[in-house]
């Protein structure tokens, strides 16, 4: 079989596979946020019998979902970046230094990932009401932060370690100080890991529920509060998609324009011959 | 050692202290309870179901008193570890809390609780005693809800719905995949299913000897003609979708589903002869709640006979006022004969448990 044939068939499957899993589901969210909510859509209806937007209107008349999305869309990119911040000096030690007790550390770092998100949320809680932070935003910050910091850790370990120590090394013997060093030998080559933590760490805190119930409700809303009891008890589909749509949109496009600002040509064309 | 000895002393105090801040309010009359209630202006509802039909019912409230009404969107395990967390905080952010009848043995409610409430005005008519579980006072009723089965008279006329345990056996057979119920841990309907076969398989004697065997087998012989979904919503929104004629649910569940539009409201519910349970929930002041006046008023409001005709009007529950009059509803007088008591709460934990262990894993 030819190279390009197989490519052919590749990219077939491939795009069957996004139809199945991708372009269905959002058609059927779409078609369900648009359901009338006077006419259900039942069996053996194969498509709604009326569709109207008033779903969207009733959804964001009545829950509060314009301060949801603007509580949550403030708390990531901050999470995000306050992460990053910390995660980088840790980073740097497990990705570039060796040292005694390395192995214990990485654990250490990875273990706010084995905890069930209520059993952190209810004693994390608990935790900031005993050091006196009652302020909702404040406590929601640093509990995001100190729960996604394993994934900022690990990806950026990783990017630390590509930086190659023959670029760093020309750079000082050039004069470039610590500074200029850090632009040019390390920034190029870490800027896609930064990519993946800040995009990663930005998703996880606004999807994440369990901690900013518990300290956050009733004052301090966040999307996945209006989606979880959504999805659970009040289990109504119609109003379901509605508000999965919304959590969608907003996610696509700053991945789009995240992917643009940090575009990196990677670590070989940075290093030259290599 | 001095540190030690403050912070038992300091527990004590935050433990008790809270109770006779509510022993001064429940010293204080009415009327003036209602006045300081209406200087706070507002109180937090933790209800974990249903809460966007509820914001719209108590405009009511809002409207007679002046007294914003804040019911934020949780769930119920969300709900009960916000209660949990906030428990050592001076003041919280809870001032009502919904619980579940079924889940009051297993906390210590005078701890948690302010009260005994029995100072309300019409503590007389309301019950503190609901679904296998006793409140001791510290809080009352405010919903009764009613298990049964749902189903497609499109698919199933009535006259051939199955009565007995042993009718249901026989159609399960000849119509398999035609009937399910829930993973309890999804949701109450499916445990009330649970309970049901095993009062109508089980022995009194071995039901008293916690024997369940007759009925893991019930399940084991029929696992292949029964459907199992995930949770009460994922059942009524498969009979929704044809999938199934007939399914274990809430009553009240079903009629909210159907007044949002989700489920056609063709379906129909019926209490079978072979009894499911009736439940409810109750609701109480945390002994930290910030706006006490506030939610006693609004407690009184709730359980009021007025408010419990509407509430069952509107959404399908069960009068838990003795005062209120039923307005007739969808399902005949005669099937709420067939409700029955949900088994005692260390009863109810072993079925759960055992069902889990011995039909779900052992599959």
């Amino acid at each position: 079989m030819s190279r390009t044939r197989l490519n052919t068939i590749l990219i077939a499957l491939f795009l069957t596979v996004i139809f199945l899993w991708l372009a269905i589901p959002f058609a059927m969210a779409i078609l369900w946020s648009l359901v009338d909510p006077d006419h259900a859509w039942s069996y053996p209806d194969l498509f709604p019998q009326k569709l109207s937007f008033g779903r969207w209107s009733e959804m964001w008349a009545t829950t509060n979902l314009a301060g949801a999305l603007a509580n949550s869309y403030t708390l990531a990119p901050l999470v995000a970046v306050m992460a990053i911040t910390l995660a980088m000096p840790t980073a740097f030690a497990f990705g570039r230094l060796d040292f005694r007790g390395k192995a214990i550390a990485q654990f250490i770092s990875l273990l706010p990932l084995v905890l069930p998100g209520f059993v952190i949320a209810l004693f994390f809680t608990s935790l900031l009401f005993k050091l006196g932070i009652y302020n909702k935003f404040l406590g929601i910050v640093v509990g995001h932060t100190v729960l996604f910091l394993p994934f900022a850790i690990r990806i950026l370990s990783v990017s630390f370690s590509q930086v190659r120590q023959d670029l760093i090394d020309a750079a000082r013997d050039l004069g470039a100080g610590p500074l200029s060093r850090f632009s040019v030998a390390y920034l190029p080559v870490l800027k896609p890991g930064i990519l993946a933590a800040l995009i990663i760490v930005f998703i996880q805190s606004i999807e994440e529920f369990a901690l900013s119930f518990v300290l956050g409700s009733p004052d301090f809303t966040t999307v996945p509060t209006i989606l979880y009891s959504y999805l659970g008890y009040n289990f109504i589909r119609p109003n379901a998609a509605v508000v999965s749509l919304i959590l969608v949109v907003p996610n696509v496009l700053l991945m789009l324009i995240f992917e643009r600002l940090l575009r990196s040509e990677g670590a070989v064309t940075v290093g030259g011959k290599g | 050692m001095f540190s030690r000895l403050f912070n038992a002393s300091a527990l004590t105090i935050i433990l008790t202290s809270p109770l006779q801040a509510a022993d001064d309010i429940s010293k204080q009359p009415w009327s003036e309870i209602v006045e300081q209630a209406k200087q706070e202006g507002q109180v937090v509802w933790y209800n974990w179901f249903m809460q966007p039909r509820f914001r719209q019912l108590v405009s009511g409230f809002e409207q007679e008193y002046g007294i914003k009404v804040t019911i934020p969107d949780g769930t119920d395990d969300g709900n009960k570890s916000k209660f949990l967390a906030e428990r050592e905080r001076p003041e919280g952010d809870i001032d009502v809390m919904s619980i579940g009848g079924d889940n009051l043995a297993k906390f210590d409610i005078g701890t948690y609780f302010a009260g005994p409430l029995d100072f309300l005005p019409q503590f007389a008519n309301l019950r503190t005693q609901i679904d296998g579980g006793d409140s001791k006072g510290y809080a009352v009723a405010y919903w009764g809800n009613q298990t049964g089965l749902a189903y497609d008279p499109t698919q199933i006329e009535e006259k051939d719905l199955p009565q007995t345990f042993e009718e249901l056996t026989r159609w399960i057979k000849s119509n398999p995949q035609s009937f399910a119920f829930n993973d309890s841990r999804g949701g109450g309907a499916g445990s009330a299913f649970v309970q049901a076969a095993v009062r109508n398989t089980v022995t009194s004697a071995d039901l008293a000897a916690s024997n369940y065997a007759a009925a893991w087998d019930w399940f084991k012989s029929n696992s292949n003609d029964y459907g199992f979904t995930a949770s009460n919503a994922d059942s009524l929104t498969r009979l929704n979708g044809g999938e199934f004629k007939i399914v274990a649910a809430w009553e009240d569940h079903l009629a909210g589903l159907q007044q949002k539009g989700e489920i056609d409201k063709r379906m129909k519910f019926y209490i079978p002869k072979f009894g499911m349970l009736g439940g409810g929930n109750v609701v109480g002041v945390p002994a930290n709640a910030k706006h006490k006046a506030a939610a006693l008023v609004f407690i009184d409001w709730l359980t009021s006979a007025g408010t419990q005709e509407m509430l069952s009007k509107e959404m399908g529950s069960a009068l838990v006022n003795s005062l209120a009059k039923s307005a007739g509803g969808s399902i005949p007088i005669e099937q709420r004969a067939f409700s029955t008591e949900r088994l005692g709460a260390e009863q109810s934990v072993q079925i759960k448990a055992q069902f889990i262990e011995k039909v779900v894993l052992s599959q």
